[in-house]
């Protein structure tokens, strides 16, 4: 049985998760061989994670409390 | 984790350099994600400052069978549940039934067949990975991760931004593996359909996609 485009767009975290068994994995890379639209789809979603780390939520250059590393160095007595 | 064992051995012996670079790592990261869990800046910054304290308490005990980051993230979303908690509010996280469902797609872009009715655009002039290097599109891709529900913004930033294995995302967050994929799911599409959106939108002032 062929995957629908609609069941594609759901089983895609699976898919790239690695959690579709063997013979759902098939169908998916089967569908994404003859179907022009679900490749684009999966190839938007990967590039998505891929870019992730530029969307910018940079991490701020954080102010650590002094305190913390007192506490550190008290931290054995 | 080997890496780690010699790690924990040097916090141990009082090593503070040791110290200083874990907290010069992490502190920020465990920021973004006590705030991805919805707490304000301020409430971030206390619950990330009494992780620091809970790591020093506990790290004679951490028996490391997690990875150390995964067992420092588990305490601050812990702190941050007990916290939001002692503030009237709390973290709606595994009780899917809390998270808006919403389909991957809109179902009005699928014939009744399930085949596309309105295929996401072809990105054969501008690849998808291209157009995110535009300080637009990562932004607006930004938006809609920060205006996520914040259970599942809280697994896409520990899976998709920390890196952390699905197993470690559910030990932190308390979720089980088939409610995290749910909320990544979730969130995921959401993110992609932003950035499918901007291209559809023909991005900022590129000529856009083949017509
Ligand atoms: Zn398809």
């Amino acid at each position: 049985m062929m995957l629908a485009c609609r069941e594609m767009t759901e089983l895609t975290t699976d898919y790239l998760e690695r959690q579709l068994s063997w013979w759902d994995r098939m169908r998916f890379l089967m569908h994404i061989g003859m179907c022009g639209a679900c490749w684009e789809y999966v190839r938007g979603m990967k590039a998505v994670l891929a870019n992730f780390h530029r969307i910018g939520t940079e991490v701020v250059p954080p102010e650590v409390p002094p305190e913390l590393f007192d506490r550190f160095r008290n931290w054995k007595r | 984790m080997s890496d780690d064992r010699d790690l924990i051995a040097r916090l141990r012996r009082g090593d503070e350099d040791a110290f200083r670079d874990l907290v010069g790592s992490l502190h920020g990261r465990l920021l973004r994600f006590a705030r991805a869990l919805g707490l304000t800046a301020a409430l971030a910054e206390e619950v990330v400052q009494e992780t620091w304290l809970a790591v020093l308490r506990g790290l004679e005990r951490f028996e490391g069978r997690s990875a150390l980051t995964t067992w420092i993230f588990a305490i601050c979303a812990n702190g941050a549940r007990t916290r939001a908690a002692r503030e009237g509010r709390e973290i709606p996280l595994g009780d899917l039934s809390r998270d808006p469902e919403e389909p991957a797609v809109d179902p009005s872009r699928f014939r009744p067949s399930g085949a596309w009715a309105q295929p996401p655009p072809r990105g054969d002039a501008r690849p998808p990975d291209e157009i995110l290097l535009s300080r637009e599109a990562a932004s607006r891709v930004r938006e809609a991760l920060d205006a996520l529900p914040p259970a599942q913004r809280a697994v896409v930033v520990l899976r998709d931004l920390e890196g952390l294995p699905g197993p470690e995302v559910c030990n932190v967050l308390g979720l089980t593996e088939s409610n995290m994929r749910v909320l990544l799911h979730r969130g995921r599409s959401r993110l992609r359909g932003v950035l499918e959106d901007y291209v559809r939108g023909g991005g900022e002032t590129h000529p856009g996609g083949r017509t």
